[in-house]
């Protein structure tokens, strides 16, 4: 039985205890913000469009939206319960999904997929757009870890389009996820 | 055998990359630098995390059974293994219970540590591996050199030559826009036909039962979103206490690796896919061992950032597959040992000893300082090679009486005086040449000090 085996050696060969150190809130914080996330999704290749409420994005996006555009909203949950498998999302050509908390010293939006059918749209799509309430904008890691839902059965800072460089050190946006991400600030 | 010297002269004479490895390597160090500048409080967050990780590391026990319980009421199938064979084996009959013909694999250095891929395949499975890096390595039938950048030993013309051959993308094109869009191209097929996904793990949290995976590529969302099973790889000592402990560790993680502010994707796993199956497969293939070893046991602690191999001389000049281990560079270094003495006993002694792996690491480990104390062990141990022993020995006479000491004075100057005999006694003068002696030794002047003021 392995586990009984590797506990007995941890136990016979762990050091004395040693203290865990408490977390003090030394992060970094920001004068401005807000203008400190902008900055941040600039440096991740995000984009950034502002609106006054989501009904007013989704309106102004249905208007422009093309016919042959394959969208998923993730606030139209009865419609995403119908959906059978992960793979039928494979031509998606937007995402569009709600963050919970947004970061300003990296850009990173927190998603929460606990109430989600499906996790795939959100790499299967082409492009992500996130929209975020500018009063959910906090200065650094450690206070978004203190807004999360620990127990999120699936959830994921996002910092932008997938990218890679693993060819000569050559920066490409648009590895296996997404190409694109539109961050849609609430500044009402 | 040939010793990690020896590769790395090839790497260096025969294969002509060394140049631009080291500035590349040297350019993703510089971006590390300027990602630290922007946050004050950096030493503080090293050291908080070397405490976090020494803390776990002296609680693991209790760590691990309290994580185990977690994963099982989130409904995670969590499984122990010893040694890579038991690892292996687990994964396999996961495999076969599902009926599983494709694999889809994201990252980890703990499977290329059991040879994974090899035990699946001989069992008649397809393994793609899908992080790009890893992909290029894989189908160039090596392993990675690094364990961030796992191809950067290959050029933008080697890739367009590979990618030609099994993608059948345009002869000659090497843009990384273009070949890394037949890569997406290609792996969507993958993704989208796997019966299993198998990732790494970056964070275990006992607390919660759930674990991390930091990508930038998406591959391991992907890979997990799509597949029914997945089966998360990690050593025992990817555990730490609390979700509020990700703080620490996710801001040091990417800006010490690439210099990024944060990975693209952090992802937090607690539960299986809707409809699907997750599984988690500890290992401990000599952890608790080391865990016994003052001197290394911090070792354990390293986050697997890369960045001691970016800053390191030896390891932007020699390249990573000069130290015929799983993990190359400072931290392979230390860690080769500890797995085998025999196989990895040249790596401690690559080492300048500048330190400056040292003052990088994310985690406060003191790899030079664990370098230094394995060529203690390795000496003691009738590694050395007898000529290096003998010298040694010649020179601990030597230093010991004031007699022989002053006769080798003697013969260092004439030695300098013949350069090509000091490039001949020894592999250090090739490329360097001898400093002039000074004319009088510091003996003879104290000497004639203490008779002028005699006189």
């Amino acid at each position: 039985m392995s586990k009984a085996e590797i506990i007995a050696a941890i136990q016979k060969n762990k050091p004395p205890l040693v203290p865990l150190p408490a977390m003090v809130d030394y992060g970094i914080t920001y004068a401005d913000t807000l203008s400190q996330f902008k900055e941040s999704l600039t440096s991740i290749h995000a984009l950034l469009e502002t609106y006054s409420s989501v009904d007013n994005f989704r309106q102004t996006f249905t208007k422009t939206d093309q016919a042959n555009n394959a969208v998923y909203w993730q606030m139209d949950h009865q419609a995403n319960e119908t959906i059978n498998m992960p793979h039928d999302y494979a031509h998606l050509t937007h995402a569009i999904y709600q963050g919970c908390v947004a970061v300003a010293e990296n850009g990173a939006i927190f998603i929460d997929f606990t109430n989600e059918a499906h996790r795939s749209p959100f790499v299967l799509a082409q492009n992500l757009y996130i929209i975020i309430d500018q009063k959910h904008i906090v200065d650094n890691m450690h206070q978004a870890y203190g807004k999360i839902n620990h127990q999120c059965s699936y959830g994921v800072f996002v910092s932008g389009p997938s990218k890679t460089a693993d060819i000569q050190q050559s920066l490409v946006i648009g590895a296996h996820g997404v190409r694109s991400l539109t961050v849609i600030l609430i500044d009402n | 055998m040939t010793n990690h010297a020896q590769r790395a002269s090839a790497f260096i004479h025969q294969s002509g990359k060394s140049p631009w490895h080291d500035k590349a390597l040297w350019h993703v160090r510089t971006n590390r630098d300027k990602a630290m500048a922007t946050i004050p409080e950096w030493e503080q967050l090293r050291e908080t995390a070397q405490q976090i990780k020494a803390h776990t590391a002296s609680q693991l026990d209790d760590y691990l059974v309290q994580f185990e319980a977690n994963c099982k009421s989130n409904g995670v199938h969590l499984h122990w293994a010893q040694t890579p064979d038991d690892l292996n084996k687990i994964v396999l009959d996961i495999a076969r219970a599902k009926g599983a013909k494709h694999i889809v694999k994201s990252k980890s250095m703990l499977t290329e540590e059991c040879h994974l891929n090899e035990a699946l395949e001989g069992a008649g499975l397809i393994v793609t591996d899908t992080d790009l890096g890893e992909r290029i390595v894989q189908l160039r039938q090596e392993p990675p050199s690094h364990i961030v950048l796992p191809a950067i030993h290959t050029t933008k013309e080697e890739i367009g030559e590979l990618f030609h051959k099994h993608f059948a993308s345009e002869k000659g094109n090497n843009d990384p826009t273009y070949l890394t869009g037949i890569a997406r191209k290609a792996l969507r097929d993958d993704f989208l036909g796997a019966d299993i996904g198998i990732t790494g793990v970056n964070f275990a949290i006992a607390e919660t039962g759930g674990i991390v995976i930091c990508t930038n590529e998406g591959n391991a969302d992907l890979g997990t979103a799509l597949p029914p099973v997945h089966i998360a790889c990690m050593g025992i000592e990817k555990l730490i206490p609390a979700i509020e402990h990700l703080g620490v560790f996710t801001r040091l993680l990417a800006r010490s690796a690439t210099g990024q502010a944060i990975t693209t994707y952090t992802s937090h796993f607690h539960k299986p896919r809707r409809g699907g199956e997750m599984h988690i497969v500890m290992l401990d293939n000599g952890r608790t061992a080391l865990l016994g070893e003052p001197e290394f046991r911090a070792a354990l602690s390293c986050i697997r950032c890369g960045a001691c191999m970016n800053t390191c001389p030896v390891f932007r000049h020699g390249g990573g597959h000069s130290y015929g281990a799983t993990i190359p560079g400072p931290i392979g270094s230390t860690l080769g040992p500890s797995q085998n003495i025999k196989a990895h006993q040249s790596l401690p002694f690559a080492c300048t000893l500048c330190g400056s792996c040292t003052a990088v690491c994310p985690v406060n480990i003191d790899l030079h300082n664990q370098l230094l104390t394995w060529r203690n062990r390795i000496a003691k141990a009738g590694y050395v090679p007898l000529v290096k022993r003998l010298t040694m020995k010649l020179f601990g006479i030597t230093i010991a009486s004031p007699a022989l000491y002053g006769l080798a004075n003697c013969f260092i100057k004439v030695v300098a005086k013949v350069p090509v005999l000091y490039r001949n006694l020894t592999p250090w003068g090739k490329q360097r040449s001898m400093p002039v002696a000074a004319k009088k030794t510091f003996k003879t002047m104290y000497v004639e000090r203490e008779r002028e003021q005699l006189k």
